[in-house]
């Protein structure tokens, strides 16, 4: 692990995706360019079609961009094979969907040590890993549960687990609220912020403000271009101003 | 109006002096909305002056109790089982901007939705974030702070959310007239929506 | 900008393979859980055929018994048996062969036979006896078949030994047939009669055919001639090197010491070309059902990999590379097949063994043992786990290769048929239509040589040519279903079907081959039987003219020849309308030289070559 140490988790520059040619192309991202640092979580905001979905996608290298270049902890994507992309899966990256996150086959622990497994990590040592990471998510007891016998919310938490089991350092969360109940989504958003505040970096793409609002940064994507951001301030200068 | 019946109601739970009112009343409300004690004792003279509250006499530090009377008690309940009234219209001046700006020529619409959208995208992100830093949720003072921090996110969403209405309204609008909308109709519309 | 950092690509891993394969199997076996019915269906799928070839392959190699055991079954306690030809012999323990250094004169082995051992001969022959409603030929054992020595071949069940040639005994069965008890006295049409003393049973014969058993005059018609008997030796053990000694008097030995060292695996390296085709025809009708099943459970795996697309999205998503992807679908084929292949295995030995008890008539040469040999089972089993294996990793194959991010939004595109697949079924057309000639031509050539030893070589091949004949044909299946959808029917419903078919022809393929090869498979039948009927039109031996008819009478006695001819010619030209009978008399050399006994003896010279096909033969 070589990352240059002023590079950011996540940089993407002049990122553009365009499908199709000609006169049927679609232009799905018209150059976005964002940095996520550690212990950040930045929020994409837009209408659907704005290309929210692309860019997270784009980010985690399950799709290469038509242009410009996404750099993760100094490693440049655009370098990287199939297999070198799934090793950055499962060593750095942790992908939450809106649903059907987890492999239905395998138990809540076997889902969140999957990618350790699949890294070569033991048995054993990936197994405690797991259940570290399903005790933060508070649902260690569930562990032997089948994704079946979770409800949706317990589901998501299984699957933030499963981002950052292992030390990985970089979610991209796609709606994981999207199919949940006000509270229930709260819940999942609390987990995800406390493992960004713990030393993560998040890309949090939603359509929900209140959700967004979770985030230190809301980017706003409109027709595949930012068209504004909003950050808030730290907790410790809104201590300040409300005393 | 709203203070006055607040106040009302902490008395209704039992007999309290003038600060101790005003440490309730923040306490319970998160601090959201700060009373000087001059307003608590403005107020309590008033409540005496309607019958609503008595003056219980000093407590043993000497400090003046308040208690609630019969009329005050009814008053209260009545206060908390009927519905807030909002003020229908007026003084809502994001949407008087927008209206306005709309038969104004010249004038980015979308920029200042955007910049609006920024500003109020950060008010719900600072709430969150005060929302987030909070203590235990389980403390009658807590979950009466966030349901207070609560009514004011969901505001502020509600605005979010009117304004990805209005600017997919209005980029609808330009698409069908290629352009600015007519001052007389973008003004109609508005006073239609009101 | 800086050059790029290196890819996280890093060292190699060396426990990732192990750890991807039990994520697989544990993924496979999972999923086969989750998905019961399709998972059973197709484990019956893999088991049916399993089932008929674990039964065949049991009773099969019960009937075939290692040459101790068929000498066991023959000998009884005697040493040794020795048949007599008319020429020299060279023979292993197994097998004999004329070798070629001219006739000579069978000789009687007590002429030469060292006293060590005593001589028993036994012979086959017939004997007409009154019934109570007739005249009928009854299997009869000519010699001392009672003799101790013969104990476990022929067991004396009551009764004493017969004394002089009055006395017989008899089998149970020929007790029912003859409608006589112990003690009672029989008779032949001549006014012979003999008086049944006991009752007896040849072991290696099926209990229900009626025989009686005499002495060595006891029935008429069987001269001293040495080739028509079956010498058995008592006395001590007969080795290789005696029968070497023996072989050059002409005889073929068949002796119990000689034998015991040699397996039934002996017996099928033994130049057994007839049990070679048996098992290439068996191996190439299992072959094509397991080829059937493996393309109908393969369309049961595509439907399992479809549903399973949105899991194996996810896997991609936290790293899986494609090869676990497809492999944890292909494992799936392992687990389901070897789950069918255990339950067919278990199923068709407990069917083999209900039909070997059912078809039980008691003899000891019917089946030796039961013979479950693993080797034959796990050889099936493994063929039946690998065509399943087969079926799963085609579907596993083309399940790794999608969009992820589709997959994970639920959208599925079907895959765009590839333009290279038809020019390269043609090709694997003409490759299999090769193979299949060459295996056709090495049939024939195999045939004429009279080599049975590579009896199973052109099967094979043909059968091998005539799959990859049909794997080039489902490649092309593509094309032919758009080009049917592309003609278009009248009927719009027709018209949607077809499209869709051409559309989803990943489905659609795997049911057009299985049709494909059923049909294959029953042409080749049709085809094989109708060629060996046309080969024995053509090899049949006319035993007259044509638009004659021949009849011809059979008499017990060579000393009372028929009397009254012109009786049976009246009989003849009324019944069968014919214009004129000629009356044709042999007269047989000393040794009554009957076309049975002809037969027996070319089938004793030469033990393990079918016998073709008979002449109609009336006899009266």
């Amino acid at each position: 692990m070589t990352a240059a140490t002023n590079e950011p988790l996540l940089r993407l520059d002049g990122v553009s995706m365009h499908y199709g040619h000609g006169a049927t192309s679609v232009i799905a991202l018209a150059g976005v360019d964002l940095t996520v640092e550690r212990g950040e979580l930045v929020a994409i905001m837009g209408a659907s079609g704005s290309g929210k979905s692309t860019l997270l996608t784009i980010a985690g290298g399950l799709t290469r961009p038509t242009g410009g270049e996404v750099v993760v902890e100094g490693r440049w994507l655009s370098e990287l094979d199939a297999r070198q992309l799934a090793t950055l899966r499962r060593r750095t990256l942790g992908f939450v969907f809106q649903d059907f996150n987890l492999v239905p086959a395998l138990t809540a622990i076997e889902n969140v040590s999957l990618p350790l497994e699949l890294d070569g990590w033991k048995l054993r040592k990936a197994r405690r890993a797991a259940r570290d990471a399903l005790n933060v998510v508070e649902l260690a007891e569930r562990a032997n549960h089948f994704p079946d016998d979770l409800s949706g919310g317990q589901q998501q938490r299984v699957a933030i687990a499963r981002a950052v089991v292992g030390g990985r350092s970089l979610i991209l969360a796609d709606e994981p609220t999207g199919a949940l109940d006000s509270t229930t989504g709260e819940m999942v958003l609390r987990m995800l912020r406390a493992r960004v505040d713990a030393g993560a970096g998040g890309i949090l793409v939603t359509h929900d403000p209140r959700h967004a609002a979770w985030a230190d940064r809301i980017v706003f994507l409109r027709d595949g271009r930012i068209v504004g951001s909003s950050e808030t301030e730290s907790v410790e200068a809104l201590a300040r101003r409300s005393a | 109006m709203t203070v006055r019946n607040s106040l009302l109601a902490l008395l209704g739970e039992r007999p309290h002096y003038g600060y101790e009112l005003r440490q309730e009343f923040e306490a319970r409300t998160g601090s959201t909305w700060p009373l000087n004690i001059g307003q608590i004792y403005t107020t309590l003279d008033r409540l005496q002056r309607d019958g609503l509250v008595a003056d219980a006499g000093a407590d043993a530090e000497g400090r003046r109790q308040w208690s609630i009377t019969a009329a005050g008690r009814a008053e209260a309940e009545r206060w908390l089982a009927s519905p807030v009234e909002r003020p229908a219209q007026g003084r809502d001046e994001l949407a008087m901007k927008l209206a306005i700006a709309a038969t104004l020529p010249g004038v980015d619409l979308a920029a200042i939705i955007q910049a609006q959208r920024e500003a109020t995208a950060r008010t719900l992100q600072d709430l969150t974030r005060a929302k987030v830093a909070g203590g235990d949720p389980s403390s009658p003072e807590e979950l009466a702070w966030l349901l207070v921090v609560d009514s004011m996110i969901f505001q502020a969403e509600a605005e979010i959310r009117w304004l990805d209405h209005s600017e997919e309204r209005i980029r609808r609008s330009d698409l069908r007239t290629g352009g600015r909308v007519p001052a007389s109709r973008a003004a109609a519309r508005t006073e239609a929506r009101r | 900008m800086t050059a790029p950092a290196p890819g996280p690509s890093g060292p190699r891993l060396p426990r990732r393979s192990r750890a991807g394969f039990r994520l697989a199997f544990t993924l496979a076996a999972r999923n086969a859980r989750r998905a019961p019915g399709r998972s059973f269906l197709i484990a019956v799928l893999v088991a049916l055929p399993v089932i008929g070839l674990a039964g065949a392959a049991t009773v099969g190699l019960s009937m075939v018994g290692s040459p101790a055991q068929t000498a066991q079954a023959q000998l009884g306690h005697m040493a040794a048996s020795m048949q007599m030809m008319s020429n020299h012999v060279r023979q292993t323990a197994t097998s004999a062969y004329p070798d070629g250094y001219g006739e000579l004169t069978p000789t009687d082995p007590t002429t030469w036979l060292p006293s060590d051992w005593r001589v028993v001969p036994i012979s086959p022959t017939g004997v007409y006896l009154r019934t109570a409603h007739g005249v009928a030929e009854i299997s009869a054992t000519a010699g001392r078949s009672w003799d101790p020595a013969f104990r476990g071949r022929f067991d004396l069940l009551s009764g004493h030994a017969p004394r002089g040639a009055v006395e017989i005994l008899a089998s149970p069965s020929a007790l029912a047939r003859l409608g006589a008890r112990v003690g009672d006295t029989v008779r032949t049409p001549d006014a012979t009669s003999y008086r049944i003393v006991g009752t007896m049973l040849d072991r290696t014969s099926d209990p229900r055919t009626p025989t009686v058993f005499g002495g060595r005059t006891a029935f008429s018609g069987l001269g001293p001639d040495p080739t028509l008997w079956t010498y058995y030796l008592a006395g001590p053990a007969v080795t290789l090197a005696d029968i070497h000694d023996f072989n050059r008097h002409g005889a073929f030995v068949l002796s119990l010491a000689a034998t015991a060292p040699y397996t039934s695996a002996d017996l099928f390296s033994a130049a057994d070309g007839i049990i070679w085709s048996y098992a290439a025809m068996i191996g190439m009708v299992g072959g094509f059902m397991l080829f059937e099943v493996a393309l109908l459970a393969g369309a049961g795996f595509l439907v399992g990999a479809r549903q399973e697309q949105r899991a194996l999205a996810v896997l991609a998503s936290v790293g899986a590379d494609r090869r676990l992807l497809s492999r944890s679908v292909a494992v799936g084929g392992i687990v389901i097949g070897a789950l069918g292949a255990l339950g067919g295995i278990t199923i068709g030995v407990g069917l083999a063994a209900i039909y070997m008890a059912v078809s039980r008539t008691g003899s000891t040469m019917q089946y030796y043992t039961f013979g479950v040999s693993p080797v034959a089972l796990g050889l099936i089993a493994l063929v039946a786990v690998f065509a399943s294996w087969i079926a799963a990793a085609v579907p596993g194959r083309t399940a790794s290769r999608f969009d992820v991010v589709s997959a994970l939004r639920g959208a599925r595109r079907p895959p765009r048929p590839s333009r290279l697949a038809p020019a390269l079924g043609v090709v694997v057309m003409l490759v299999g239509i090769g193979i299949a000639v060459v295996g056709g031509i090495l049939t024939l050539v195999l045939q004429r040589a009279g080599d049975w030893r590579l009896g199973w070589l052109g099967p094979t091949l043909i059968a091998v040519g005539s799959i990859v004949l049909e794997l080039g044909a489902i490649l092309g299946v593509p094309v032919l279903l758009r080009a049917v959808a592309r003609l278009g029917a009248r009927n719009a419903s027709a018209r949607m079907a077809t499209r869709d078919l051409a559309r989803n022809s990943a489905r659609a393929v795997p049911a057009v081959a299985a049709v494909m090869s059923t049909i294959f498979v029953a042409a080749f039948l049709m085809a094989a039987l109708s060629g060996g009927e046309r080969q024995s039109e053509a090899s049949y031996l006319y035993q007259a003219p044509l638009g004659d008819v021949a009849v011809s009478f059979s008499v017990p006695d060579p000393a009372q020849p028929l009397t009254d001819v012109s009786s049976y010619r009246a009989t003849l030209e009324r019944v069968l309308g014919v214009r004129s009978v000629r009356t044709i008399e042999g007269r047989p050399r000393p040794a009554r030289d009957t076309a049975a006994t002809r037969r027996r003896r070319r089938r004793r010279a030469r033990p393990w070559r079918p016998s073709g096909r008979m002449p109609p033969h009336v006899t009266a």
